[in-house]
């Protein structure tokens, strides 16, 4: 009896893990985008005042996420010329959310303050709405996902035993 | 000079940093591919793999763009911090280097609004020779006070280096030196800090127009002297204002000499009215002779 418990423990954890897994990459996509938009806004906020260079405002910024952390230390090193390509890495980025960190980053420093101001209300813009969805997602299917995989967990187990 | 050779390509740097000497360097001028020249001990040369050349067949091509990498470099990827330097030619980099740009100008409705396709550019090296001015500094004193004192010399020939230490020795003998720095060049403040010596006792700001710098020292920081580079027309009245406030003025102007400043329609006023009690000429290299002239009309 024990070792059938047993089992269907490890069924209902191994499905739970899975959601939480989920859960987890919801929460990834959603922490990156919503460090990008604070990013934005640190640099609209310095570009209001102090007008430093993009890689001085970026390197003094705090962000949560990892991914997003080595994506402004890539940008970095291209600007201080210790690489010589502007690669960014995607990470477990979607196309959607790359494609957008890739403009942002090919965008700023380019121009002059008015059309850099200009560029980035519109990169504000769509990281909001990136970050919304993303926010959705986390919140709503993240906990369905958790819910799901034990119940997923919990129907495997009872059909092994 | 780290801040050089983040702005050129490698091998340049490397040409550099391994075959001269970084002091007796001081521009490197880079035109889209052409030969690049360097002006070595005030005599200019083609750079090549083995250093300096004169035949211009072995010297480094520059590439087509290359002029656009540094000045994209030089503001460290951000050409709105330079926008506005850029329209009137330059840019300041850390380490009091001067990038000089070329390129085509935007016009809107007659006013240049941007720069763009960079074509060359001339990096201007820093050079501190500290005591270069000790002479001088006694010179332009009498009776305790500073005379007013115009300093000219063709472009390259050394008048920020000698500002800059008459600045320094001026500041370290206890007066209260107001420095417009409007280029970044004379005390190349980088994060509130000078990284060039211009004395204790000197009050600096950085980045901003003579005239500004003139109404806002004289009302606000009461200094003793003020000590600019580069002193146009434009900027006459307000050393006019600064010398019927008690303030000395020491400034440089572009001339080879006093007749050829007189024949200068903008400046023959300012040598007639006599503001100035004194005129120091530097002849460039290689002879760099300094001559003081006082009381001319």
């Amino acid at each position: 009896m024990s070792v059938k418990l047993f089992i269907l423990f490890l069924c209902v954890a191994a499905g739970t893990f899975c959601g939480y897994m989920i859960l987890l990459s919801y929460k990834k996509n959603y922490s990156y985008l919503d460090g990008v938009c604070g990013m934005i806004s640190a640099l609209k906020q310095n570009l209001s005042y102090k007008k430093d260079a993009v890689s001085v405002v970026l390197s003094s910024l705090k962000v949560g996420s990892a991914q997003l952390q080595k994506n402004i230390k890539e940008y970095i090193g291209f600007v201080g010329g210790q690489s010589e390509g502007h690669a960014i890495s995607r990470g477990f980025l979607p196309q959607t959310t790359y494609d957008g960190i890739t403009d942002l980053f090919e965008a700023i420093g380019g121009s002059d303050e008015s059309s850099q101001n200009a560029r980035l209300d519109a990169l504000s813009l769509r990281f909001e709405k990136l970050r919304a969805d993303a926010e959705q997602k986390y919140k709503s299917m993240g906990a369905v996902a958790v819910k799901l995989g034990f119940l997923i967990g919990l129907g495997v187990g009872v059909l092994v035993l | 000079m780290e801040a050089l050779y983040r702005l050129i390509p490698d091998k340049y740097a490397a040409v550099i940093a391994k075959r001269l000497s970084i002091q007796r360097l001081s521009e490197l001028r880079i035109i889209g591919g052409a030969p690049v020249r360097v002006c070595y001990d005030g005599v200019y040369y083609f750079l090549c793999e083995s250093g300096l050349t004169k035949d211009r067949t072995v010297a480094f091509i520059a590439s087509v763009g290359s002029a656009e990498q540094i000045v994209m470099r030089a503001c460290s990827h951000s050409l709105f911090t330079v926008t506005d330097t850029l329209k009137r030619g330059y840019i300041s980099v850390a380490g009091g280097i001067r990038v000089g740009v070329c390129g085509a100008g935007v016009m809107q409705s007659g006013v240049l609004t941007a720069v763009k396709d960079f074509y060359s550019v001339n990096i201007r090296l820093p050079h501190e020779v500290k005591g270069c001015a000790g002479v001088l500094a006694q010179k332009l004193t009498s009776n305790g006070q500073i005379k007013n004192t115009l300093i000219l010399s063709p472009p390259a020939a050394g008048k920020t280096t000698i500002l800059r230490d008459l600045c320094r020795l001026l500041s370290d003998g206890g007066r209260t030196v107001l420095l417009c720095d409007e280029k970044y060049e004379i005390a190349s403040v980088s994060g509130g800090v000078p990284s060039l010596d211009v004395g204790c006792c000197t009050d600096v700001i950085s980045g901003v127009d003579k005239p500004k710098v003139f109404e806002m020292g004289i009302a606000n920081m009461s200094p003793e002297i003020i000590m600019t580079d580069e002193l146009f027309a434009a900027d006459l009245p307000y050393v006019r204002r600064a010398s019927t406030c008690g303030i000395a003025v020491i400034a440089t102007a572009h001339a080879r000499d006093i007749d050829e400043l007189k024949s200068k329609h903008e400046y023959s006023d300012i040598v007639a009215t006599g503001v100035f009690d004194s005129y120091v000429v530097l002849s460039g290299p290689p002879l760099r002779t300094v001559t003081v002239y006082e009381g001319v009309q």
